[in-house]
């Protein structure tokens, strides 16, 4: 299937589940269990699963583009972890079509958790499910940011199949979101109106845009280039691509809320549902430090040069 | 936003120039102190830039009869990301491979073309750019220097300044008033070819605040050109010279200036036995800012290999890329000068010195970062 076959028809859905109002539904608590059916009746969650257990064998490549999709629309909902998960189940041989299933890597929040059956862990053994019913979550029924448990235990730092996976897939859900916070931003800058003409003139409102634009487009070669050249992210790319994205986050998000102002703060403005996903994609599966301590301890009795070093590891 | 803007490889046919060009490299820099290499931008070896020639590494991209190889943007992508990793002396063919083989090429006469390019592919014949003035900057259309037209050609009087390898070089293109005043901004500009050797053209250069003498004054009093002077239509030097500085900057090598010391650096770490974590998340941040900064000079070349001009991305990856050489001498600095404890090279330390003095420069040439941020609001739609 072509990416662009893909997208369409895959965005489109998005779009119909995930209007602004359902979004708020689902920030309260409040999920229609219509949602996940649409999505798993769709296809799209055995994108990456392999042909033989079923599913559509899609490469990461051509997975991102989704992810991306996913972040515009500030899908708050485990999809792209579950695409994730239920490949891996696949690859072990485990059934794997159970509901939403969240991805249990070293991590202060696991976003959407409350509106998952499961945990995905993995360790030398390999990958296996846990249900999360029963589990403590803090603040699931009100706030997106909720945290649960299991993700606790795992061995810091230890990079496995999952990890580099999930850390591609939150730099995509925070570049996406990046994406249209900044298309909000032109529009509002080319709309409002203030000492006379549209804000957009201000210089210096163009420069900061501008800047935020750099930080997301840096932020998406570097998902581009996590997913380019083999089948699954590989480990250095992928938090290059976690690191870069996380960066860009408080850049876009302190910018779109400048130019805003206090309408940017209100709760009616959909600007809030962006920046919440995107403060939270940088949040889940280690932020800058963690994977910048992870790239640096890997590379730092390296003798090449940086730039053959980075050519041959995360370009090759 | 941006989403024709996307991450290529390099086709393995151009990949191929890759170890000669680190060979060349690696032989001219074999003697050189670190301070010297971090120079490469700026470091003037007409010898070197004639074996570059003679190995057939410059012009790639300009079209075989001219001297040139035919080939795409990938193969000097390739060639440039070596020198400059380096730290190879590459200033003296720099200008003219860039852009104005290039120019000459899209608004020349056949008669220049061939006067010029074949020898520029071969490393022979230098140019310089004459486009600011004492009181043209940024804002370019102001400039002042002016040729009469007078029986079968020229006469050149004004000044230029802030003009890198006048010295050294064989020819500049100036940016000129033709006609008009400075008050009619774009309108009566044209583009010159200027022989430095002429009677009446003279150099001064300039100290930079690092001791090293690569810009210049030059100053022209009643230079004599004939008309072979004149490139493309006269009265139409703006629109050429945006189209010149699009290929200026829409070149993808600006995010390596401080490789050298990143590289004396990690050295240093490795002599010191650093494992801690505080280092480690410090070099894994800049190697990871390098990486996707790659990863958008890759997709700038892949817009170029298609025929395109594209001044927006290729100004985002210099705004980025330009900070990242600028962050490198602060944060090295910050690292060594926070562990006293350590014997630093005093290669290591001259390198650092010299790259914290000169980096500011680094958002300045080609177009300061404003201009750039600029382009970009434009290109978002903004202005």
């Amino acid at each position: 299937m072509d990416e662009i076959g893909l997208l369409e028809p895959f965005d489109r859905m998005l779009a119909d589940l995930f209007s602004s109002a359902t979004l708020r539904q689902i920030g309260r608590g409040e999920l229609d269990p219509e949602i996940w059916i649409t999505l798993e009746s769709s296809g799209f969650l055995d994108a990456l699963v392999c042909e033989e257990s079923g599913g559509a064998n899609l490469s990461f490549a051509t997975v991102l583009p989704l992810f991306l999709a996913m972040g515009r629309r500030a899908v708050p909902l485990p999809v792209g972890e579950t695409i994730v998960a239920r490949a891996l189940l696949a690859q072990a041989g485990s059934d794997y079509r159970l509901g939403p299933i969240v991805l249990g890597v070293p991590s202060l929040i696991l976003p959407g958790a409350e509106h998952a059956n499961f945990v995905l862990t993995e360790d030398s053994r390999g990958v296996k499910l846990q249900r999360l019913d029963g589990v403590e979550t803090v603040g699931a029924s009100r706030d997106p940011l909720s945290r649960k448990e299991p993700a606790i235990g795992m061995e810091e730092g230890r990079v496995t199949k999952t990890a580099p996976a999930a850390a591609v897939l939150y730099a995509a859900l925070i570049v996406g979101a990046s994406e249209a916070v900044l298309e909000m931003c032109v529009d509002y800058a080319l709309q409002r109106t203030q000492f006379g003409k549209p804000i957009a003139r201000q210089q210096v409102l163009q420069q900061n845009l501008a800047l935020a634009s750099e930080h997301v487009v840096a932020a998406r070669m570097a998902c581009e280039t996590a997913v380019r050249h083999s089948s699954w992210p590989s480990p250095l790319a992928a938090a290059s691509a976690k690191l870069i994205a996380s960066r860009a986050a408080p850049v876009v998000a302190g910018i779109a809320h400048g130019l805003h102002g206090a309408i940017g703060i209100s709760g009616e403005h959909d600007l809030n549902l962006l920046i919440r996903r995107i403060h939270a994609s940088r949040l889940a599966g280690g932020a800058e430090n963690y994977w910048a301590g992870l790239i640096g301890r890997e590379i730092l009795a390296d003798p090449r040069s940086t730039l053959d070093l980075v050519r041959e590891e995360m370009f090759s | 936003m941006f989403s024709s803007f996307s991450l290529s490889d390099i086709p393995g046919a151009d990949e191929e120039f890759r170890s000669r060009a680190r060979d060349l490299a690696a032989s001219a820099v074999a003697n050189m102190p670190m301070d010297r290499r971090a120079r490469s931008w700026m470091g003037f070896d007409a010898k070197f830039s004639r074996r570059l020639g003679q190995a057939g590494l410059i012009g790639l991209m300009l079209p075989e009869e001219y001297g040139g190889a035919g080939l795409g943007p990938f193969s000097r992508f390739v060639i440039v990301e070596e020198l400059l990793s380096a730290g190879a002396p590459v200033s003296a063919h720099w200008i003219a491979e860039r852009q104005s083989a290039p120019l000459l090429l899209k608004f020349g006469t056949e008669t220049q073309r061939y006067k010029y390019v074949p020898g520029i592919c071969r490393g022979e014949i230098f140019f310089c750019i004459g486009m600011s003035e004492p009181n043209a900057g940024s804002d370019l259309a102001s400039v002042r220097t002016r040729a009469e037209p007078i029986d079968n050609g020229w006469l050149l009087n004004g000044q230029k300044i802030w003009t890198t390898n006048a010295l050294h070089s064989d020819y500049m293109i100036a940016l000129v008033r033709t006609s008009g005043t400075p008050e009619d901004r774009h309108k009566g500009l044209s583009q010159l070819i200027v022989d430095l050797r002429l009677p009446g053209v003279e150099i001064r250069p300039i100290r930079d605040l690092a001791g090293d003498e690569h810009f210049a004054e030059v100053f022209f009093d009643n230079v004599e050109l004939d008309t072979s002077a004149l490139i493309g239509e006269e009265g139409k030097g703006w629109q050429q010279v945006a189209a010149e500085l699009a290929f200026e900057r829409s070149g993808p090598e600006r995010i390596y200036s401080s490789l050298v010391l990143l590289d004396g650096w990690r050295q240093h770490l490795r002599n010191s036995g650093r494992s801690d974590e505080t280092t480690a998340r410090t070099l894994g941040s800049l190697v990871a800012r390098f990486s996707s900064l790659r990863a958008m000079s890759l997709a700038c070349t892949a817009q170029l290999a298609l025929g395109e001009s594209p001044v927006v991305e290729a100004s985002m990856v210099k705004d980025l890329g330009t900070a990242f050489e600028q962050d490198i001498p602060r944060i090295v600095g910050d690292d060594l000068a926070s562990h006293p404890e350590e014997d630093v090279d005093q290669d290591l330390y001259k390198t650092l010195a010299y790259i914290e003095m000169i980096c500011p420069s680094f958002s300045l040439r080609g177009g300061t970062r404003e201009i750039l941020r600029g382009i970009i609001a434009r290109g978002m739609g903004l202005r």
